[in-house]
């Protein structure tokens, strides 16, 4: 070689390495002006790997499309097929876009404008689009399409893509199956509107939330608050307005306390108010909840106020029971022990030797027990063991006929007016009871107003109560009369209109009432089959509404007492356990007359009834008796052997073994300790002259 | 605030694929991405296939960044490897992009 090119080809590679020196082998290529460029050595190394690499690509292309799982073709800058691959060719389900038999040669864009069996509009805009691409468009073009039979729909992804210019090709068009993606989402699909019908349809309040603000809700969610729906109230920016001010604190913390994973009550309650002001009571059960990348807290809501409400007058009827229950007990016990007080003072002053002094006090000991016995028959009442004698009776015809005795014990402060319904329906009850709640309702009414006042009392036909403050859980739907009496008083406060009903509450000061007048009415009207509502105002006055229900049986019969001759000579057995009653009362009828035997239970009593001779014409017995024998096997024992004995009853109070539901049964008769010996007089000769059965 | 504002353009010449011009064009788009979000605009242009443009802007060796605004002129030989020289480059103040813009 030339010295002179030996020294050219050295200074070249100097600069070259000297180059690449300076540059800290961060350059590749080195321009040659005009329009030259020189690699370097590392650049050109890479260049021969890469372009074996296209060469063995190029050598395999073939190969690879026939790898490729979707059906590629390749057209001319016409749009004819020049090659397909091995999917394209395998592919022969007719009506796809790819299908039909188009093979190498075929004008792919007028295959595409007439293709059958897929959507005409569909095609069109393929074939336009392709079109454009032949004509120069650079952007690709992609769509989805399904074809095939309709029992096996497929689909399928078109892509077109343009071919670099002077490549001598003009666009790659390729079908790709999407089958399992179409698939998959279609069933993401039916499971994401599978729970939204469950979250919509859902009978509790759902709601979704992050640090308060609403992710999902549900239209149950938006009825419990009293929203139109619930777009409404995902539209809220804090939704802790929707809770009561005073619960805000304790939902914020629980919600805190949870996002920290602490452990506070998933089930908890909480007052919130609806949309119209109304304040109700919300059952929650909160959980967290992975929504997308972030925890969220989902709570399920049920609105319990009605629930709550009912649980609470369900209490207080079950503690009325209890009271009831004892205060009868109580009441009955009395009742003996009245009894006998009261048998035995009158049989003293019926001597004829008694000193004035004395019979001044045996009377101050009678009017005692009378007053005493008085309160245990209220305590009776209340609990629904005074045995009444119901009959049919239109209570316009008592409020008319008690409205001048009310007039005078009312005083003339007090403005009384009535507004009876004319076609009022009948009712079955005891009238004297009814007369008694009644005066009852306006001494109340009366001590509420002071300084006088008005009071109205009315009557009216109800086909069902529609007082919702009533307790509803256990009285019969209708249809009612009710009996209302309305003052002008000082109203009840809230927390005392529950209390009301139980004995021995009272407002009145220590010594003005015994407690006992509501308590009265509460069990006569619920013994009667009905029920007792009170609304009260404070600083407006009071409304009392007894309902009763309306007699519907015409042929209910009535009881008339018939008055009798005091006294007689029959001959009477008289069957009581306790024996300082049977003493007392063995003592009365035989001062009557009569001709009397006792026996201290049931057992006895029959033996000696089958021994006597002649016959006793009338067993008078206690109702509640010890042993096997009950007042009522006895009486039905004697009626079946002798029918013409007469059976009376006598009892502190009454119990199922004579009386249903609180009712005589037909046929019973009943005389009601403590009784006076007149008392006594009458029943047994009502009895004996055959009264009633 | 008026330079956060502005839209930094610049031009990348590369010589195909190259290693080093590769490197180049993915050091400057992650730079550009991290330090100029939605404020800067790259062209790149192949050696290869327009050497007479490297002429215009007086380049002779790639790979070579040309900033052509908001200052015109200033150029860069190499894979862009140093987010420093990267930043004086394009005007980019350290203080405008906090405390961590060196670490790039």
């Amino acid at each position: 070689m030339d010295d002179d090119l030996q020294k050219l080809v050295d200074d070249f590679n100097v600069a070259q390495r000297r180059l690449i020196e300076a540059t800290g082998g961060k350059v590749d290529a080195v321009l040659v002006p005009p329009t030259g460029l020189v690699l370097l050595p590392a650049a050109q190394q890479q260049l021969l790997r890469s372009e074996s690499q296209y060469r063995m690509f190029a050598a395999e292309k073939a190969a690879i499309l026939d790898a490729l799982p979707a059906h590629v073709a390749l057209l001319d800058p016409d749009g004819k097929i020049l090659a397909v691959n091995k999917a394209w060719r395998d592919f022969s389900d007719g009506g796809c876009l790819s299908g039909d038999h188009l093979g190498v040669g075929a004008d792919y864009p007028a295959a595409c404008s007439s293709a059958g069996g897929i959507d005409t509009d569909l095609a069109a805009t393929v074939a336009r689009s392709l079109r454009s691409i032949l004509q120069g468009a650079i952007t690709p073009f992609s769509t989805e399409y399904s074809g095939g039979a309709s029992h096996e729909q497929r689909w399928f992804q078109l892509l077109a893509s343009p071919m670099p210019r002077n490549s001598g090709y003009g666009a790659v068009v390729m079908h790709i199956d999407i089958g399992d993606r179409k698939r998959a989402e279609a069933h993401t699909r039916e499971i994401r509107q599978r729970l939204e019908t469950l979250v919509n349809e859902a009978t509790v309040g759902i709601l979704v939330h992050r640090d308060w603000k609403m992710i999902m809700a549900n239209d149950e969610l938006a009825k419990i608050f009293g929203y139109a729906n619930k777009e409404e109230i995902i539209a809220l920016p804090d939704l802790r307005v929707l809770y009561a001010p005073e619960e805000r604190a304790r939902v914020s913390e629980y919600y805190e306390a949870r996002r920290q994973g602490e452990r506070v009550p998933s089930h908890y309650e909480a007052k919130a108010r609806r949309t119209d002001g109304a304040a109700i009571e919300l059952a929650h059960h909160a959980f967290l909840l992975d929504w997308g990348d972030r925890t969220v807290v989902c709570a399920m809501i049920t609105e319990v106020t009605e629930q709550r409400s009912i649980e609470a007058q369900v209490r207080q009827l079950q503690k009325m029971e209890a009271v009831g229950q004892l205060t009868g007990g109580i009441a009955h016990d009395f009742n003996n022990i009245l009894m006998v007080i009261l048998s035995n003072a009158d049989a003293v002053l019926e001597e004829s030797d008694v000193p004035p002094e004395t019979r001044n006090r045996l009377e101050h000991i009678c009017r005692a027990a009378e007053g005493a016995a008085s309160l245990t028959s209220s305590l009776l009442a209340f609990s629904r063991k005074l045995p009444l004698r119901p009959r049919r009776a239109d209570i316009n015809e008592l409020v008319v006929g008690i409205g001048e005795m009310l007039r005078r014990t009312l005083g003339g402060e007090v403005e009384i007016d009535s507004v009876l319904a004319d076609d009022l329906w009948t009712v079955n009850v005891d009238l004297a009871q009814l007369e008694s709640a009644l005066v009852n309702l306006c001494i109340n009414a009366r001590d509420a107003m002071p300084n006088g006042g008005r009071l109205l009392i009315e009557t009216t036909n109800a086909e069902r109560d529609e007082d919702l403050a009533t307790p509803r859980a256990e009285h019969a739907a209708g249809p009612f009369v009710v009996l209302t009496v309305t003052d002008s008083g000082s109203g009840i406060a809230p927390e005392f209109l529950a209390k009301v009903f139980e004995p021995f509450f009272t407002t009145k000061e220590v010594g003005k009432g015994t407690g006992l007048g509501l308590s009265m009415v509460y069990g006569f009207v619920k013994q009667s089959g009905g029920h007792v509502s009170v609304y009260s105002e404070v600083g407006i006055g009071t409304t009392v509404r007894l309902y009763f229900p309306r007699d519907q049986d015409a042929d209910a019969g009535t009881v008339a007492v018939v008055p009798a001759p005091p006294r007689g000579n029959e001959r009477i057995l008289v069957v009581e356990d306790d024996p300082r009653v049977c003493a007392a009362v063995v003592d009365q009828v035989r001062s009557l007359g009569y001709a009397v035997d006792a026996a201290t239970n049931g057992q006895d009593a029959l033996a000696a009834f089958e021994a006597a001779t002649p016959p006793y014409d009338l067993v008078l017995t206690d109702v509640i008796m010890p042993g096997p024998l009950s007042s009522k096997a006895l009486a039905d024992a004697v009626v079946r052997r002798r029918p013409q004995t007469r059976v009376l009853f006598m009892s502190g109070y009454s119990n199922d073994a004579i009386v249903h539901g609180g009712r005589l049964d037909p046929g019973v008769h009943l005389l009601t300790k403590p009784f006076r010996k007149t008392d006594l007089a009458k029943a047994i000769r009502s009895r004996l002259a055959g009264d009633g059965s | 605030m008026a330079m956060n504002e502005l839209i930094v353009s610049c031009r990348l010449y590369v010589a195909g694929q190259s290693a080093n011009s590769q490197f180049a064009v993915q050091n400057l788009t992650v730079f550009c991405r991290k330090y100029l979000p939605n404020r800067h605009e790259i062209e790149i242009v192949d050696v290869f296939q327009e050497p007479e443009r490297a002429l215009g802007d007086r380049i002779f060796l790639t790979p070579a960044l040309v900033v052509v605004s908001p200052s015109h002129g200033r150029s860069i030989i190499g894979d862009l490897s140093d987010n420093a020289v990267l930043l004086q480059a394009l005007c980019v103040e350290i203080a405008t992009v906090g405390a961590g813009a060196g670490t790039g």
